[in-house]
């Protein structure tokens, strides 16, 4: 099934679904292809974009911590795991500028007229430099001055810290519900379970495409994985209890979105049970021998992608006008992401198995263990 | 063309597309395909590009000031020069301004190819359809010989005069108007009493008592602003729903359909029986009040506590707020008064009670309304031999107005063929499918009909069942004639066109030129423009015409103060308690209460009133109007609903013995337990009415045709129905 | 202060009866699309609260307070929001890239995206109308003159006075944008 060929073919028929997706979204206009409403006006690109920044951002510092404290398992993988954070930080962007009107004048009115009051201003700068830093360090891997790379690699994890961190305080700043200062750690922390699934995954795949033997790499994700799903377990646990117990009325009613409203499909069958259970309880049986890791990578990266969702919409789900309050069951807001906005994901991961494929026969990666 | 939706958006997306392969390809540096900038920037707007006019959403005609930039309309402004609207435009009156831009208007003259109803037409030019209107009455008028065969219907508007002068130049007595469906009994009622029908000082009286008027919701200018902006120091709303008027109110009383009179009653026996009328008030200027103390003698609070539901204790209390703070004091007339079988003896009793405690021509009081004159251009109309000796409905009521006619008693004259058949139908401004009540019933008379034409401007349901539709310009893009609107401060205004006509259409004025020479009349009463007219008209008063151009009213500098007994045009020329008049006509000469029909369980009576988003049955349709409110939903009492198993939002059907109407439930607990209401306006036939067509329910389809026989008026709050769950 | 404004908007809501008028004539005077989700202003009609017959209801006007302290302002990444001199709270169109953020920020629902002008939108206080000296046109429209505009640094303003004399408040002061519409 997981032959090199199927896995082409699948990846081929999502990207088709993804350009589907940017014809739909230019031809019939953002506001008629994507399920946004004034009171939600970030649903699944959001979440999308979130989520292939933190498989990039988790990818970047598992490559780094090899380079950073040699450790062998990761940093003999190090160069394929920054080229997949660089493709990864890719499907992030074309996701965000298909939801982006205007993409280009962020470019230019970012320089020209920069407000670095802005979250969002450091989010466009920290992840240019990030882009930058990725880039030259896996150029300089591939020249074989590891010495340079490693230096880079040092900077980039700064810099992706600093962004990814950004990232959770662009969203603390704007709601009550999703402020707080667990945010930040929040987000490192499912960003290195992230890059944790998909390091199991691709490391997999190359072991039995490419025929090497990466048992060791792969042992030490499965651990990583478990332990970052372990300390999400915790966080979530303590946030969703804080938050029904003792908290403001949009905190409470935010996380009850999750708990008992609307998203509690979402939040106890994606987040609770793919993303974690089931992933925890494969992982514990999964052993080099068998595939039980990539399944259970897999069902955690779906929860993750969840988890993404969760976050951005429940956010939003509480309208901010306080009359509503009144019934608040009744009057949650509603969103249901459009085929559009489904379709630009779904895409997302397509380039990213079609770009890796290339990318590594182009560096004439397949067989090299840096 | 700006604001044409189509090639903007196409401007847009293909920016869109634009702007995304320069992205790709280029990667930055793209230029700004589109942006509204700032409006400042766009426009060189100064004050003086302001064109005067007046609103034609609704009858009250308010003042506005055009904002016109490249003949386009931005929006439609209050006219401050405008006392009447006191410097206000409704939601109406600014969704207006987007009126002629319409998709759904009538564009050009069209003829029907299918059945009657088959929604099939053909376009005409006007040259055929005016031929073809021509002749068909000419030979209605052959046919049965008789003038009157042909009926004209219509509802008040500037341009109405016009087509009133046409049917009085054809020769028909039967020109059939709005009043009986609206305040006819209510002009009655008050003008038996005071000789006329008076205003409410609404801006200096300290105590109103509404019953059954819903003036925040059905706007009348000024009063409904006076009410907000002034204020009186206490507001009392009886309704049997919670209106927005309601939530206004320091009290609000939710009174048994229909059982007004006993409450007003009991007020007359409060204030007599305690002493709180206005002794002397009522020694000088009444007549009758003797007999009105022994007739009231059974009317007690206590009577009426049963009757209307309201605790006797409730209604002393108000009789006696009521009398401290008289003449400042205000039972308010209201306006629409079709409502329940007791109603014109209703409107007769609110006088009384006005007038007991001297609360008449004086400042916070009820007051006579004032009237400017205007000239008339005359014309002599011919005596034509081949017509009926009177109006088709003679002699069915007791007060019947001559010139307008009673509605549901002609509509049977019609179907019944008798005393003569009427075969051929005018209609201008009036929507009688929706607005008479038993929509059936009208289908049936319309289809009844050798020929039918309606002049509208948009497919109503009426022009729906129509021949030939002829479509005229709107209120924004003609002139119309000076108006005279009454009241307690009197003002003249009129209509000039801020935009020219967008389609080939014609104002009321045109069409009456054109069929003047294709109906073959022996007069032309229409020999003239319209400006001339417009200036013959105010030609007495200097300066008026330039006034109306320049600042869209008039008012004459030595208007007396509407205050002070100017005498009473009663048979007594006094206030009347008793009237011979009614005695005369076999009535009851002082007002008689008689009990109203029990609610039987499982059924509700149904009620209509007013929304302040629309006009009738006309602005639902409207683009802005209907994005406020989309459809209409039946309320419903929530202990009601539980007990029917309704929810909020559940599909119910409302059935009554002529019709039945299927829309969403509002469960609340803003109505009686017995009553439910919605909203007018929705349910249309018309396909022609795309935001209406099929969406909610018509009132007029389950309204059964009751009328009462004093002033004609048709009484829709005496139909029960019942409610039954269609699915959650 | 110098001559330099702070405009303003007293709602006294004890007035408002819900007509809608304020909403369409801002749709007019503004080019605001005809949709349901594109609106500066709106009225909240409160529910109808209590059991028969002893009910009430509010109605809430509301647009865009321009905050003093405007969360949307922090945020924008290209500075396309920002606070004039004159406290106006205004949009570039030509600079914004419809990222959301501010509508994600301002904690009264007050901004969305304009199919106008493609960009974000939100209540001008009829800025252009201002300029002219005339009243903005949801206050202009005003039935029963709920709302009252004008300078806050002119100690003689209606608005100055109104709240010399009133009680009032602001809508979740808690947020700390130091709102500009204040409530009597
Ligand atoms: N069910 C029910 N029936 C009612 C009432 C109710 O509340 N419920 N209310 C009653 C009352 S009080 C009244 S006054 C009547 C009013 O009833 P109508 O007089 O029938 O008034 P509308 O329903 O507004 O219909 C007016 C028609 O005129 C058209 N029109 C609008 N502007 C123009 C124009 O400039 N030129 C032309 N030629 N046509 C135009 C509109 O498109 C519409 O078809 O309804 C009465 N009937
Ligand atoms: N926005 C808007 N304003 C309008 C109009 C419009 O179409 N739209 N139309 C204009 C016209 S032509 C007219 S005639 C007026 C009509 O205006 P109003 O005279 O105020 O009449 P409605 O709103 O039809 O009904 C008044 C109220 O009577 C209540 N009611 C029903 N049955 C009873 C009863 O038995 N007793 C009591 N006490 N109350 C009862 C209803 O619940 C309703 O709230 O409005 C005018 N103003
Ligand atoms: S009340 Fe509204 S609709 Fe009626 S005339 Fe005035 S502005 Fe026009
Ligand atoms: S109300 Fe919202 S949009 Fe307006 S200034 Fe405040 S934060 Fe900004
Ligand atoms: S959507 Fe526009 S105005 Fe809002 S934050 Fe983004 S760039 Fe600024
Ligand atoms: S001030 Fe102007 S832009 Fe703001 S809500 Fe009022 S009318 Fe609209
Ligand atoms: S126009 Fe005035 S009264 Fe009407 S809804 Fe708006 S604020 Fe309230
Ligand atoms: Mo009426």
């Amino acid at each position: 099934m997981f032959t090199k060929k199927n896995m082409l073919y699948i990846s081929f028929f999502f990207a088709f679904i993804g350009i589907l997706a940017v014809i739909d979204t230019l031809y019939f206009g953002r506001e008629e292809s994507f399920n946004l409403t004034r009171q939600i006006p970030w649903g699944m690109h959001i979440a999308g974009y979130v989520f292939f920044v933190a498989i990039s951002t988790g990818l970047c510092l598992i490559a780094s911590i090899g380079h950073v404290f040699h450790l062998k398992e990761f940093e003999q993988m190090s160069k394929h795991l920054i080229l997949l954070s660089i493709i990864t930080l890719f499907a992030a962007f074309f996701v965000i500028g298909i939801e982006l009107e205007y993409p280009t004048r962020l470019i230019i009115y970012a320089i020209i007229s920069p407000n670095l009051q802005s979250p969002m201003w450091w989010m466009g700068t920290l992840y240019s430099l990030y882009t930058v830093l990725l880039v030259a360090e896996f150029y300089f891997l591939q020249q074989k001055k590891f010495k340079l790379a490693g230096i880079l690699g040092l900077i980039g994890v700064a810099a992706d810290i600093i962004a990814h961190a950004n990232l959770g305080a662009l969203f603390s700043v704007a709601r009550p519900f999703w402020s707080g200062a667990f945010l930040p750690p929040y987000f490192i922390v499912l960003a290195i379970q992230s890059g944790a699934a998909v390091m199991v995954i691709f490391l997999t795949l190359i072991q039995t495409h490419n025929k090497l033997q990466l048992t060791s790499s792969i042992r030490a994700g499965r651990r990583l994985l478990a332990i970052a799903i372990g300390v999400m377990f915790l966080f979530q646990a303590s946030r969703m209890m804080s938050s029904a117990i003792m908290s403001a009325p949009d905190v409470y009613n935010g996380a009850m979105t999750m708990l008992a409203g609307p998203l509690k499909w979402h939040f106890w069958i994606g987040e609770v049970f793919l993303g974690m259970l089931l992933p925890l309880g494969l992982l514990s049986k999964s052993s080099d021998e068998n595939n039980l890791a990539v399944y259970a990578s897999c069902s955690a990266i779906f929860g993750m992608f969840f988890m993404r969702f969760n976050h951005v919409i429940a956010g939003q789900m509480v309208p901010v006008r306080d009359y509503y309050k009144l019934e608040l069951v009744d009057n949650f807001l509603q969103y249901t992401p459009s085929f559009s906005e489904i379709a630009t994901i779904v895409g997302g991961l397509g380039f990213t198995f079609i770009a890796y494929y290339y990318a590594e026969k182009y560096f004439k990666m397949e067989r090299e263990i840096s | 063309m700006p604001y044409n939706k189509i090639t903007r958006r196409k401007f847009l997306k293909s920016s869109a597309i634009a702007s995304s392969l320069f992205l790709a390809f280029a990667g930055a540096g793209i230029p700004v395909l589109f942006s509204d900038e700032p409006k400042e920037q766009l426009s060189n707007f100064s004050a003086n590009n302001y064109i005067y006019t007046s609103c034609g959403i609704c009858v009250n005609k308010c003042g506005v000031k055009a904002h016109v930039e490249g003949g386009h309309i931005i929006r439609l402004e209050p006219n401050p020069h405008f006392p009447k609207s006191r410097g206000m435009v409704c939601a109406r009156g600014n969704a207006g301004a987007r009126l002629p831009y319409s998709a759904d208007r009538l564009k050009f003259p069209l003829i029907r190819v299918g059945e009657r109803g088959e929604n099939k037409w053909r376009k005409a030019s006007w040259e055929e359809a005016l031929q073809m209107v021509g002749e068909n009455l000419n030979k209605v008028v052959e046919k049965y010989e008789n003038r009157s065969a042909v009926m004209f219907v219509s509802t008040e508007g500037f341009q109405e005069e016009f087509f009133k002068t046409f049917a009085e130049a054809f020769g028909s007595y039967n020109l059939l108007r709005h009043p009986t469906l609206c305040l006819s009994s209510n002009i009655q009622g008050f003008s038996a009493v005071f000789g006329n029908y008076p205003d409410a000082d609404v801006k200096n009286a300290k105590y109103i008592i509404f019953t059954g008027s819903n003036r925040l919701e059905a706007l009348i200018t000024p009063d409904s602003i006076d009410l907000m902006k002034t204020g009186p120091k206490k507001l009392v709303v009886i309704d049997p729903r919670f209106t927005k008027t309601a939530a206004k109110a320091n009290e609000w009383l939710p009174i048994k359909v229909g059982t007004d009179l006993a409450f007003a009653l009991a007020m007359i026996h409060v204030l007599i029986n305690e002493n709180l009328y206005n002794k002397q008030f009522v020694e000088e200027n009444t007549f009758g009040f003797e007999e009105l103390k022994i007739h009231i003698q059974k009317y007690t609070p206590e009577w009426a506590e049963i009757e209307t539901e309201i605790s006797a204790d409730k209604i002393r209390q108000i009789t006696r707020e009521f009398a401290e703070n008289a003449p400042k004091s205000v039972y308010y007339p209201g306006r629409r008064s079709s409502f329940s079988k007791n109603d014109a003896e209703l409107r007769r009793a609110m006088a009384m009670v006005n007038a007991l405690v001297g609360a008449y021509n004086v400042e916070g009081g009820l007051v006579q309304t004032q009237k400017i004159k205007l000239n008339k251009i005359e014309f002599e109309p011919v005596w034509y031999d081949n017509n009926a000796d009177d109006r088709l409905e003679a002699g069915k009521v007791k007060f019947l107005a001559e010139s307008s006619g009673a509605w549901i008693p002609f509509r049977n004259a019609v179907l019944e063929e008798k005393p003569y058949p009427v075969k051929a139908m005018m209609v201008y401004k009036q929507n009688p499918v929706e607005s008479v009540p038993n929509r059936k019933k009208t289908i049936q008379m319309m289809k009844s009909m050798d020929f039918v034409c309606v002049i509208d401007i948009e497919m109503s349901d009426t022009a729906y069942y129509a021949d030939v539709i002829l479509p005229e310009s709107t209120y924004l893009e003609r002139w119309d004639p000076a108006h005279s609107l009454s009241g307690i401060e009197p003002l003249v205004t009129f209509r000039q066109p801020v935009i020219q006509p967008l389609h080939d259409t014609k104002s009321c004025f045109e069409i009456m030129q054109g069929l003047t020479k294709t109906c073959n009349l022996e007069t032309n009463p229409f020999d003239y423009t319209i400006q001339e007219y417009i200036q013959k008209q105010v030609e007495d008063y200097e300066g008026a015409y330039e006034s109306l151009l320049n600042k869209g009213v008039y008012i004459p500098k030595n208007i007396p103060s509407p205050y002070g007994n100017r005498g009473f045009k009663t048979q007594t020329k006094k206030i009347e308690f008793y009237s011979d008049k009614y005695k005369r006509k076999g009535l009851n000469p002082m007002p008689v209460y008689e009990t109203v029909t029990e609610i039987p369980e499982g059924k509700f009576k149904f009620t209509v009133g007013r929304h302040a988003f629309f006009t009738h049955s006309s602005t639902q349709n409207m683009d802005y109007l209907n994005t406020i409110m989309k459809e209409n939903v039946l309320w419903l009492n929530t202990e009601k609903a539980k007990n029917l198993g309704i929810k909020n939002n559940d599909l119910v059907k409302v059935k009554s013995s002529v019709g039945e109407g299927i829309l969403k439930a509002f469960v609340t607990q803003g109505i009686r337990t017995d009553t439910v209401f919605f909203v007018h306006g929705f349910g249309s036939k018309s396909k022609g009415l795309t935001k209406t067509h099929g969406i909610g329910a018509s009132e007029a389809e389950i309204l059964e045709d009751h009328w009462e026989p004093i002033s004609g008026n048709a009484l829709m709050h005496e139909t029960l129905v019942e409610v039954t769950k269609v699915r959650s | 202060m110098n001559g330099k404004k702070r405009y303003a908007m007293v709602i006294d809501t004890h007035k408002c009866f819900d007509c809608k008028a304020c909403t369409i004539a801002c749709k007019m005077e503004n080019g605001v699309a005809d949709s349901d989700q594109e609106y500066r202003n709106w009225v909240d009609t409160g529910e109808i609260i209590g059991v028969f017959p002893n009910v009430s209801q509010k109605f809430t006007p509301g647009q865009c307070n321009h905050c003093t302290n405007a969360p949307c302002v922090k945020v924008c990444p290209t500075t396309a929001t920002y606070r004039d001199e004159n406290g106006f709270v205004r949009v570039d169109y030509e600079k914004c890239i419809v990222c959301k953020y501010c509508m994600i920020a301002c904690p009264y629902d007050a901004r969305f995206v304009s199919s106008t002008t493609h960009t974000v939108d939100k209540c001008t206080f009829c800025a252009h109308r201002v300029g002219r000296g005339e009243l903005p046109a949801c206050v202009e429209t005003c039935p029963s003159k709920t709302r009252t505009f004008g300078d806050l640094n002119d100690p003689k303003s209606e608005v100055s006075k109104l709240l010399r004399e009133n009680e009032y408040k602001v809508l979740k002061p808690e947020t700390g944008a130091e709102p500009n519409i204040f409530y009597i």
